[in-house]
């Protein structure tokens, strides 16, 4: 059963949307982006009545990002601009949902293999604090690999059913490496000058969905964890919420209130704009049931939606 | 050649025309310089230039001893005292740039504090501007919600009903690096920035920086850059140099005032993880290079030490003492000796100004 916010989140969605392309801005009335489609797009997807099997939304929403795809198999920020090219995963998370574009789906995972960050091989460890030569994923080409990168690209690639590959166990290596010694993780930084940087509840609720499954509960987990299950109470911004949650939620430890969270939260998006990246992780946040089997061994490609 | 230029006297820009390159000086002057400046420097920011090319420049301090003080009186006074009036901001769009680097409630010294934001918005609104906006593109979270929540600014955008950009996902338009310090041919500048504001403020922390040496309003402005192009954090930047990208944003951005929160600023290990050190000061000017290098007087520093501010010198503007006339209170009396990491190439900048 669909709930009251659910449903008012949905609407709003559809609100948002380009009539033109059937695509999403990060903000009503601007260009269509890659990121907002595929996060409004599963977000609709994920929260839809039984009663509609297929999401017609989701589907040209997927289409427009096909269409934008680029002959190396990267979904770029926008038709316009096609790099760079961080927004990949996302586009492949939503045709994997909705088992759609398998060719293009394919490319897009073998230009995420081909994908690195830039390494520092000497990096003084004292001042960085963490293992500088491991490459990653970065943001934009040519430059260092960080956590959200990093995890949105190793989801990616489970997304594509690369569980095993040597630049999946990289990308582990990485987040592992990147955890904060006092719990959780942030953008990629562990020290500055010996001085322990503060941890952020949406790269962490990111990194621990994309290693759950792929490494066992350990120290860096545990208190990961247990910073979002501290932290999370006191936000209601949307995307580090949703983020948190869905971490919780891949490590079986959903809140009890979390749905009560995530309803005042939509709350202060629905008047907003601006508002399609978070009511699409609102509704994700929501549903973790319907769409994070994508992430896991054993999806084929004819099992695409495993709770239908 | 000298150059007579009045810096303080060029109208703030309503049709795209350029704010920092000064009067009886051409572009295609300026840019000579820049080139002549990478073929010196190899591309490295170092030397001070003290010829400023007639560069002249004033800033304004106001003593600011808590966050409950009347910050909006303080900021009003100090645009009157640098002659920004109604004249010049009436049913203008104004857009004030904080520094919000990371989400903390712990640190209130990290980030440029909410109540300076309001005072800006408060003085601006009487001085007849047509909207005022805060806008930001950070560079250590994509949660700009979560930024603006835990910095506290949540809750002041929505009393002023003071509405926010957040210039990270915003549409952009390409810009040509003129200066060309970085190797980047464009920069990708948020359209807000280029095509709604009137008039651009920076609003950062006085705080030293842990590479910069300080990071003031030039250095605020890495946060225009929207980080779907440079990547949270702004990895491109880093890369290409922190101070030449300082100085090419800068000349892309074209900003017109800063103010800067020195109310409580940060010592040490800047920009993020420092220590609080109250100053009790907000800092005001129309040329930014001079704001900075009064703001690092007032931290105890020769701003001729800092790369990018001595490459600033006689290009964007007047970093020379004798060269930026002080209003308000005196450096003199608002002084101190800000401490930075315990690094060699740190340490030469500590007290290397004494008034």
């Amino acid at each position: 059963m669909i709930t009251a916010w659910a449903e008012q989140s949905r609407a709003r969605l559809l609100e948002l949307r380009d009539p033109g392309t059937g695509a999403w801005g990060y903000s009503q009335h601007r260009a269509p982006a890659a990121e907002p489609t595929a996060l409004a797009a599963l977000g609709l997807w994920v929260s839809r009545p039984q009663s509609r099997p297929v999401d017609p939304e989701s589907h040209a929403a997927a289409e427009w990002l096909a269409k934008i795809q680029g002959s190396s198999g990267s979904v770029g920020i926008s038709a316009e601009h096609p790099e760079p090219g961080w927004p990949t995963p996302y586009a492949i998370w939503l045709w994997k949902a909705l088992d759609v574009h398998k060719p293009g789906r394919e490319r897009a995972v073998a230009w995420l293999l081909k994908r690195t960050g830039k390494p520092i091989p000497k990096a003084n460890k004292d001042v960085a604090g963490h293992d500088s030569t491991i490459p990653g994923w970065p943001w934009i080409d040519d430059t260092y690999g960080w956590v959200e990168p990093t995890a949105l690209a190793l989801l990616g690639l489970r997304a594509g059913g690369q569980f095993g590959h040597t630049r999946c166990q990289e990308g582990v290596r990485l987040l592992l490496d990147r955890a904060l010694t006092q719990g959780g993780w942030n953008y990629g930084n562990t020290l500055a000058y010996g001085n322990t940087l503060r941890p952020q509840p949406e790269s962490t609720g990111l990194a621990l969905t994309a290693l759950a499954g792929l490494v066992s509960e350990n120290t860096s987990i545990t208190r990961g964890l247990d910073y979002l299950q501290t932290t999370l109470p006191t936000t209601r911004a949307a995307s580090s919420l949703a983020w948190g949650l869905i971490g919780l939620a891949a490590w079986g430890q959903t809140p009890a209130t979390a749905e009560t969270w995530l309803e005042e939260a939509s709350t202060s998006c629905l008047p907003k704009p601006d508002s399609t990246r978070r009511l699409g992780l609102l509704l994700l946040a929501s549903n973790i049931q319907r769409w994070t089997p994508l992430f896991q061994p054993g999806q084929t490609e004819d099992r695409h939606d495993a709770q239908d | 050649m000298t150059h007579k230029i009045e810096a303080d006297k060029q109208p703030l820009r309503s049709d795209g025309s350029t704010q920092t390159i000064p009067r009886g000086l051409s572009r295609r002057d300026l840019l000579a310089c820049a080139t002549g400046g990478a073929l010196l420097g190899g591309g490295v920011l170092a030397g001070a230039r003290w010829n400023e090319w007639g560069w002249r420049a004033s800033t304004f301090i106001g003593r600011a001893e808590t966050y409950t003080s009347d910050l909006e009186r303080i900021i009003t006074d100090g645009l009157a005292a640098l002659g920004v009036d109604a004249h010049e901001v009436q049913g203008k769009s104004v857009l004030l740039k904080p520094n919000l680097v990371e989400p903390t409630r712990l640190a209130s010294h990290v980030n440029t504090h909410p109540a300076v934001v309001r005072g800006a918005c408060m003085a601006f609104r009487r001085l007849g501007a047509r909207e005022v906006v805060m806008a930001e593109g950070q560079g250590h979270t994509r949660d700009s919600d979560y930024a603006l929540e835990q910095s506290g600014f949540a809750d002041m955008l929505a009393s002023e009903g003071l509405e926010f950009v957040d210039l990270n996902v915003d549409d952009v338009t390409a810009v040509k690096n003129q200066l060309g310090q970085t190797r980047l041919r464009e920069l990708m500048l948020p359209r807000t920035l280029v095509h709604r504001a009137d008039l651009i403020v920076s609003m950062p922390k006085l705080k030293t920086h842990h590479w910069a040496g300080v990071t003031l309003s030039m250095k605020n402005l890495f946060g225009v850059m929207p980080g779907a192009f440079y990547g949270w954090p702004k990895n491109v930047l880093h890369q290409m140099g922190i101070e030449q990208s300082i100085v090419d944003i800068n000349a892309a951005a074209r900003p017109h005032l800063a103010i800067v929160d020195g109310v409580i600023g940060m010592e040490g290990d800047g920009p993020i993880m420092g220590s609080p050190r109250t100053a009790g000061v907000l800092i005001l000017g129309r040329n930014l290079p001079a704001v900075d290098a009064t703001a690092s007087r007032l931290m105890g520093i020769d701003p001729g030490r800092i790369g990018y501010l001595a490459w600033s010198a006689g290009r964007l503007g007047a970093i020379s003492e004798a060269h930026i006339e002080q209003r308000g209170e005196p450096i003199a009396s608002c002084t101190q000796t800000f401490q930075h990491l315990n690094e060699p190439t740190m340490k030469t900048l500590v007290g290397s100004y004494r008034a």
